[in-house]
């Protein structure tokens, strides 16, 4: 392994600590905040981010959801999920009034650039998966004419 | 901590069944199911200050959060809260000690063991991890694999270090799960799995009919276990450990 790949590899690494520092302090913060929202009636569903080598994967848990009602959009480093539940969910009352839940929603920050025109998704068992190739981050060599 | 008792069954060497939040909320699912199948009494429950302040509103009817059923021969612990890494020893300890004072059979711990192809899985296979070798000989004969590299963490590795230390049967049984999902299925598995073990004969269809309302009703637990597991590197479970003794 050359000087500059062990270099990149030690970047990397401190890359996914910081990372994963952030995601935790992240998790702490989501946890003080409720899963649903009473004006857009929607509620969060759970989900997970990992990443392998040239992948990111975010996978979202959509019980009584069907695969038609799902609508997804993504930028580089963002990803908005939408989907309709199969049948209004009621919730506790709100201000003496009950309300009903009728999709999930969420919007996540993305946290590394990725490609979303080839982004893959798939939706089994009321899991969804999204399989987003990671922009490269190999460092090219530019020559001065 | 300390465990505040209702009631007590009539019947000799009984078995503990824990069934806590961990990994896919599997033991919390098949208690639950069990619970309600058995039509199970509440028999005590668990007090500490290092509980957090809640407390649980059942039809109108005040209970604590990590509680013991009852009924026939058996006796199942249980918790609607995560169990926070402070908690557990003394959770742990006072599992024990109530096995103990009940002169049971064995504890048996239902769990979850993750997987990330479970997408692909039909049907989790069950594994186990014991204190006696009886125990695993036991359970293969049911078709379950014993675990047989890795780490166990979180309050199920206190009960067994704790059972260990003091001689008591202890079998900890895993389904194949999703990490941070609530499984549903993979509660099924362990529920059939016990139920050959211990002679019952609980019906899991109406828990896999029900599969997706649970998953809607325990996000905000599961969420709040991840966390927790997050916090006690839950994810190091089942790695391979360092080649200490080789």
């Amino acid at each position: 392994m050359s000087f500059e790949e062990r270099i990149d590899e030690l970047f990397e690494r401190l890359r996914r600590e910081v990372r994963r520092f952030v995601e935790d302090i992240e998790r702490y913060m989501e946890l003080e905040q409720p899963m649903w929202c009473y004006e857009t009636k929607s509620l969060e569903p759970l989900f997970t981010i990992t990443e392998t080598e040239d992948e990111l994967i975010v996978t979202f848990d959509l019980p009584m959801v069907d695969k038609d009602s799902i609508e997804i959009h993504a930028t580089e480093d963002s990803l908005e999920l939408e989907a309709k539940l199969r049948r209004a969910i009621p919730g506790p009352r709100y201000l003496g009034r009950e309300v009903c839940f009728e999709k999930f929603r969420k919007v996540i920050k993305l946290p590394i650039k990725v490609d979303p025109h080839n982004a893959k998704a798939r939706y089994k068992d009321g899991i969804l998966e999204i399989r987003f190739p990671k922009i490269s981050r190999q460092r090219h060599r530019i020559n001065i004419l | 901590m300390r465990v505040i008792e209702r009631k007590s069954l009539p019947t000799e060497e009984p078995y503990v069944v824990t069934g806590l939040p961990d990994i896919g909320l599997v033991g919390t699912i098949a208690a639950l199911h069990i619970i309600r199948q058995l039509d199970m009494e509440e028999m005590a429950y668990f007090e500490s200050d290092a509980l957090p302040p809640v407390i649980v509103l059942h039809k109108g009817r005040l209970t604590m959060p990590v509680r013991i059923y009852g009924r026939d021969k058996l006796y199942i612990v249980t918790s609607e809260i995560a169990i926070s890494p402070e908690v557990m020893p003394s959770l742990a300890r006072n599992i024990v000690d109530y096995a103990i004072s009940k002169n049971a059979k064995a504890i048996i711990m239902l769990g979850g063991l993750a997987v990330p192809n479970r997408l692909e899985i039909e049907k989790p296979k069950v594994y186990a991890v014991a204190t006696f070798d009886s125990l695993i000989n036991d359970v293969k004969t049911l078709g379950v694999e014993p675990l047989d590299e890795g780490f166990v963490v979180g309050v199920h590795a206190l009960i067994l270090r704790e059972c260990a230390f003091r001689r008591i049967p202890a079998l900890l049984l895993l389904a194949q799960c999703h990490v941070q999902y609530p499984d549903p299925g993979a509660a099924a598995s362990i529920i059939e799995t016990l139920n050959k073990f211990i002679g019952l004969n609980i019906n899991v269809e109406p828990l896999l009919k029900e599969a997706e309302s649970l998953r809607l009703k325990l996000r905000e637990l599961m969420r709040r276990t991840a966390a927790t597991l997050s916090k006690i590197q839950k994810s190091h479970e089942y790695e391979v450990p360092p080649m200490m003794y080789v």
